[in-house]
């Protein structure tokens, strides 16, 4: 599914923000992405989704070569990749359900089967009685699903998560872990990246460690 | 095909949303982009009526053939057939050189002129009106009389209309002048109100860009918006010329009546008002597309 061959990342400026990455994650794993804040999680992150172009190396998502993705095709990448953000990404001037329709209104479905769609997306978080509410109104717990609603909902390959617990406390923290093992065992290919090592220790899940950019075997 | 139909009538939906969603200062855009318009729109109008005028004025150009002293009544009434043939003249009054010394005497008071002078130095003439008074056909009429037999001299008081003609020709450049002066201010005023509108709704194209949304599905709406805005502007500038032709039409008439002239003052035609909104709705496009280029570029680099 993400192939990275000698992948490096550096930032107008100078700062290196990783260096000779080189890793397979297949098709139906789940894997943790951690490190201290700054060691490359973030960048790894948006390297695989096409936010940004890698400065050197081949990182290939999807069989597509990422660095010479014409821009056109960069969304259509992006609609078989589900996003998940630390600070949600929701829109405020729509409900809750109205954010989870906005993949679907891009791709391009009808009103009806977009509807059923993120229904049953809403049903898989747990937020299906609240689809007419604000997401002012969620708390920080409820947003973060809503969040992965809005992620899931057009059926992604691959779920990218950029420390999705980051701003929760651990009850809520250990809810959204459970969620994407769900998403896993049915088949989607999962990447979380996080420095909380309780979400880690709880199970037997493969872990890749950054360091200041370089891979920590 | 369906997706995308949806997708440009959700395009258009949202513009309308967005307009009255804000809709004082929706109001004071349009009225901006329609007064704006509604200039050059307005010059062009009162150039039309101007040219329009201008061919309809009675006996204005007139062309005054002099025959030569010693030409004798079967001159005149050969030049009088030739007139008859040609056809740039509408009418031709001959005025003899007795006429014409008894007009003189009355306006200069002398009462008694013939028989102070030994003999009538006036000549016989004929005042000629043209049927057009385009200085091309009455260059090509004064050839025509000078070449008749017995002629001595012709006068074409066609000054005034090389004058008319150089003013109204001065007036369409200036229109062209003022129509791309204003045609540049309402780029920009259409080009501003879709960056603060797409300001405002940041974070909605930051998030579509992230889950997949293409550059044109971004852009569509603010162009909707932008041909919306501009369609608007030019039915409001329509409006309003409109309004002034119904304030004018009375005053008009006074005066035409004055002129003893049945003249009315023009409208906008259907070819106009059509050229109006196109170009109008192809103004709000453009500053569209400039602002969204520019403004969607910044918000791409800071994803």
């Amino acid at each position: 599914m993400i192939a990275l061959a000698h992948v490096s990342k550096r930032y107008p400026g100078g700062y290196e923000a990783l260096k000779d990455i080189s890793l397979d994650i297949a098709a139906g794993e789940m894997v943790f992405l951690t490190g201290h804040s700054g060691a490359g999680k973030s960048a790894l992150i948006k390297l695989i989704a096409a936010i940004e172009r890698p400065t050197g190396g081949t990182i290939t998502v999807n069989r597509q070569n990422i660095g010479k993705l014409r821009r056109g095709a960069v969304p259509y990448l992006r609609r078989n990749i589900g996003l998940i953000f630390q600070d949600h990404k929701l829109l405020f001037d729509r409900n809750v359900i109205q954010n989870v329709l906005l993949p679907l209104h891009i791709a391009g479905f009808n009103r009806h089967d977009a509807a059923a769609r993120a229904r049953a997306a809403l049903d898989k978080v747990g937020l299906l009685q609240r689809e007419k509410a604000h997401p002012v109104t969620l708390s920080g717990g409820e947003q973060q699903r809503l969040c992965i609603a809005r992620a899931i909902v057009s059926r992604p390959a691959l779920l990218l998560a950029d420390e999705p617990t980051g701003n929760l406390d651990s009850d809520y923290a250990s809810d959204i872990m459970v969620l994407f093992k769900a998403f896993n065992q049915a088949g989607t290919t999962v990447v979380i990246s996080t420095h909380d090592d309780a979400a880690i220790l709880a199970g037997n899940t493969r872990t890749i460690r950054l360091d200041h950019g370089s891979l920590q075997t | 095909m369906r997706a995308w139909l949806m997708h440009h009538r959700q395009a258009l939906t949202s513009s309308f949303a967005q307009l009255f969603k804000t809709p004082f200062a929706s109001l004071f855009t349009l009225l901006a982009i329609g007064v704006s318009l509604s200039l050059p729109a307005g010059l062009y109008l009162l150039l039309q009526n101007v040219t329009q005028i201008a061919g309809a004025l009675p006996a204005q150009t007139e062309i005054t053939l002099f025959m030569q002293n010693d030409a004798t009544p079967a001159n005149r009434d050969e030049i009088k057939r030739r007139l008859a043939d040609i056809a740039d003249i509408r009418s031709a009054r001959f005025v003899s050189r007795q006429a014409a010394l008894a007009t003189l005497s009355g306006q200069m008071g002398i009462s008694d002129l013939a028989s102070e002078l030994p003999e009538n130095p006036l000549p016989d003439a004929w005042v000629i009106i043209p049927s057009s008074s385009d200085p091309a056909a009455l260059k090509r009429l004064t050839g025509n009389l000078r070449s008749l037999p017995r002629v001595a001299s012709v006068q074409a008081d066609e000054l005034w209309a090389k004058r008319l003609y150089a003013l109204l020709a001065l007036g369409r450049y200036m229109l062209v002048m003022l129509a791309i002066i204003l045609a540049a201010a309402l780029v920009s005023i259409s080009g501003n109100t879709i960056r603060l509108q797409i300001l405002t709704r940041h974070a909605e194209i930051e998030v579509s860009r992230l889950i997949g949304a293409t550059y044109g599905y971004i852009r569509r709406p603010f162009l909707y918006f932008g041909v919306l805005q501009g369609l608007l502007g030019g039915l409001i500038a329509w409006l309003a010329i409109g309004i002034a032709l119904m304030l004018l039409e009375p005053r008009m008439a006074v005066v035409t009546q004055l002129y003893a002239s049945r003249y009315r003052l023009q409208a906008l035609s259907v070819r106009d008002v059509a050229l109006l909104l196109v170009i109008s709705s192809a103004i709000g496009w453009l500053g569209a597309y400039l602002s969204v280029g520019r403004t969607l570029a910044q918000i791409e680099k800071n994803l």
